[in-house]
């Protein structure tokens, strides 16, 4: 098993006829993810890589009443009307790669998502894979050797990069992985770590979960309170961004959403609030690994 | 993108929040232009006090001497001219706000922000005044984006927050044309500290500090010809100039991120997460970070090239790390040929070592390159792939640099 990718998993690419939506299309398919077709207003009638493209997503799932997934790769201020098209379609899981979307435009996705019922991950998402079984967005391969591998890790990542940086880690000691999110580090997220805990905390297949978290925001500190209370599965986290804030107050390095305001949000505190949960925190990224085996007894 | 004061005031305007009787002067010699100088003189005798603000990205202004209140004309033509001659950060003074000193009865807090519990805009609001961090604790309120701020609840905030009568729907509507403003301009955070009540009841923002959101600054007309949007403060020379890099050039980051610290140890890293975590690490080994930056998205040699020179031009380094996760895109003959040339142009080539992790497309090409280059030039350095995690790059560079084991 895997969480939010399956056998029923059917994608339709929003921007599928730019540079990346191609590019993404292939490198999914190549996967063996199932992308059914995908949507540019305006393209309608072209293809990608042999499959559709349609100009609304009604009309893509008039061609595939079984789509379920949307990834969004539009520019920037183009993702609310997307994503909206998107959930209005009835789509169960939307995944926004985009990245420099409005805060004010992520927060009405995210607030109409709850209304929808659908799930959204990102915007800023380096999107999921589930090593061998297929992935949704630009993420990364299972194919390449030594980068993702099937095994019994899930994995929760604000950092794009850093999911195949914590999943090359786990991989070389021997430790696969079920599967990785890239949920982005915006200020508001659709996905956050508290959503994800419980899926993985469900998944049979699932022993063990990396967090690969970062100072700013809340999401760590509503993940701990999450995991004392419900989570049984061993957390491993390791908090990157202690630098950022020492060096000083409201300087925005790294991630739009990884910046210390109003002394919220800090690295300290957020380490303290995982540990005291039972978290085992990682000081560096390389020590991820030692921990979840010493975590799963191994 | 943070706005001067005066820029932020105009936004409150636009949403109809009252703001002092004001003149902006964007002219160093301005006292001494006639046109002008008539203006101002009638603008002060028909307030009789004013209060002059340099309009400077930077927080505590009144103690670092960049505001002045003053009931005397000749005497605020020298405050204006004193203003004028002063520096904030290494850069001349270029606009003073000078405002009517109004009657204050009462002062308040109010801030609009974007709260990551909710997921949508949290309103703040409080008694308060410049040390609004030592006052009461603002009462707080959780706004649904898509159904808005609603009259009452604005109401009951402004009871909540102490205000009876009139002035709870005086403040109620305060706050609703300041969450108007906040989502109308894409803002990140919104903050009026003070909110000035005057004895006839009158609400003035006193001060406004907001903050755009970047990602939204593309779609706002009305940001189009604003330039002073950082605060300098945590600037140094090397970091403007570095920021100088990206202004005409939009392939790519370079040098948009650097800033300089208190360290012998140069970074040059790439991706957000990755160059975080190095930077951690770094620390954690015991090392002093010279500087950070962060460049992705592909950056052309020769933005590489100048910011290699910028970041390796100052004195005293003891080590240079250049580090990042594995690039889908960048390209790494490219960026790494870059560094390259910047190494050349420096005055004097580097003694001390330099470590590189890097891997992605034409990562081989790249590395047979700088094997070749630091051979030629007899540099100290050392090459890892993609076999050698990031942060333990970072501890073996801190080992390297001070030459023990970290």
């Amino acid at each position: 098993m895997s969480i939010l990718i399956d056998t029923k998993t059917r994608v339709v690419v929003q921007g599928m006829t730019g540079k990346m939506g191609q590019k993404v299309t292939k490198e999914m398919l190549a996967e063996g993810t199932v992308v059914s077709c995908g949507v540019t207003p305006g393209k309608g009638g072209q293809e990608v890589e042999g499959l559709p493209v349609f100009d609304s997503v009604a009309e893509a799932k008039a061609h595939d009443a079984k789509l379920n997934t949307s990834v969004i790769l539009v520019p920037p201020l183009l993702v609310m009307d997307a994503a909206m098209e998107a959930m209005d379609a009835g789509l169960e899981l939307v995944v926004i790669i985009t990245e420099n979307v409005p805060i004010k435009d992520a927060a009405r996705i995210v607030a109409y998502a709850a209304k929808t019922d659908c799930r959204v991950i990102g915007p800023s998402s380096t999107g999921l894979i589930a090593p061998g079984k297929g992935k949704i967005g630009p993420i990364g391969s299972a194919k390449e050797k030594d980068m993702y591998s099937p095994g019994t890790i899930g994995v929760i990542s604000k950092s794009g990069g850093m999911c195949a940086e914590t999943s090359r880690l786990l991989t070389k000691e021997g430790l696969g992985q079920s599967t990785v999110v890239g949920v982005g580090g915006d200020v508001i997220a659709g996905t956050t770590f508290a959503d994800l805990l419980p899926l993985f905390e469900a998944d049979p297949e699932t022993e063990a979960i990396v967090l690969f978290a970062e100072i700013g925001g809340a999401y760590e500190e509503i993940a701990a309170e999450l995991i004392k209370a419900k989570i049984k599965k061993p957390v491993v986290a390791f908090v990157s961004g202690t630098f950022a804030e020492k060096m000083g107050k409201g300087l925005a390095l790294g991630h739009a959403g990884a910046i210390v305001e109003e002394g919220f949000g800090t690295a300290k505190d957020k380490k303290k609030a995982l540990k005291d949960a039972g978290v085992l925190v990682a000081d560096y990224h390389h020590d991820i690994p030692a921990l979840v085996k010493q975590a799963l007894k191994r | 993108m943070k706005l001067l004061e005066y820029k932020g005031k105009e936004l409150l305007k636009s949403v109809g929040i009252r703001t002092p009787p004001a003149i902006v002067t964007d002219n160093k010699s301005y006292v001494n232009l006639s046109y002008h100088k008539e203006q101002y003189r009638d603008f002060f005798f028909e307030h009789k006090e004013v209060v002059i603000k340099a309009q400077v990205v930077a927080g505590k202004r009144k103690k670092n001497g960049l505001i002045s209140i003053t009931n005397d004309f000749g005497e605020s033509l020298k405050l204006i001219d004193g203003l004028y001659k002063k520096e904030w950060n290494g850069a001349p003074i270029d606009t003073l706000l000078i405002e009517k000193c109004l009657d204050i009865q009462d002062e308040y807090y109010l801030s609009i922000l974007w709260d990551t519990r909710s997921k949508g805009p949290l309103i703040l609001l409080g008694k308060g005044g410049i040390d609004v961090e030592k006052g009461e604790k603002p009462v707080s309120l959780a706004i649904s984006v898509l159904d808005g701020l609603h009259d009452y609840q604005a109401r009951s905030l402004a009871k909540a927050a102490g205000f009876k009568g009139r002035m709870m729907s005086g403040m109620a509507s305060f706050v609703k044309k300041a969450y108007d403003c906040f989502l109308q301009y894409d803002c990140r955070i919104l903050e009026i500290n003070p909110v000035i009540k005057t004895p006839e009841g009158l609400l003035y923002a006193g001060d406004a500090k907001i903050t755009i959101d970047d990602s939204g600054v593309a779609r706002q007309e009305t940001f189009k010809d604003v330039t002073e949007i950082e605060d300098r403060s945590l600037l140094t020379e090397r970091a403007l100039e570095a920021r100088k890099i990206d202004y005409h050039d939009h392939r790519g980051v370079a040098g948009k991120t650097f800033v300089e610290f208190d360290g012998d140890i140069a970074v040059l890293a790439s991706g957000g997460g990755g160059s975080l975590t190095v930077m951690d690490a770094v620390l954690e080994a015991g090392g002093k970070p010279a500087n950070y930056v962060e460049y992705s998205g592909d950056p052309p040699k020769e933005k590489v090239r100048q910011l290699t020179a910028i970041t390796l031009g100052r004195p005293a380094l003891k080590g240079c790390l250049v580090v990042g996760g594995r690039a889908n895109f960048t390209d790494i003959f490219e960026t790494l040929s870059g560094f390259t040339e910047g190494v050349l142009d420096l005055k004097e080539l580097p003694k001390y070592p330099i470590v590189v992790r890097r891997a992605g497309p034409r990562d081989k090409e790249a590395f047979a390159m700088l094997k070749e280059f630091a051979k030629e030039h007899g540099l100290d350095l050392t090459l890892y792939g993609e076999e050698m995690s990031m942060s333990k790059a970072a501890k073996i560079m801190v080992e390297k640099a001070y030459g023990v084991k970290a």
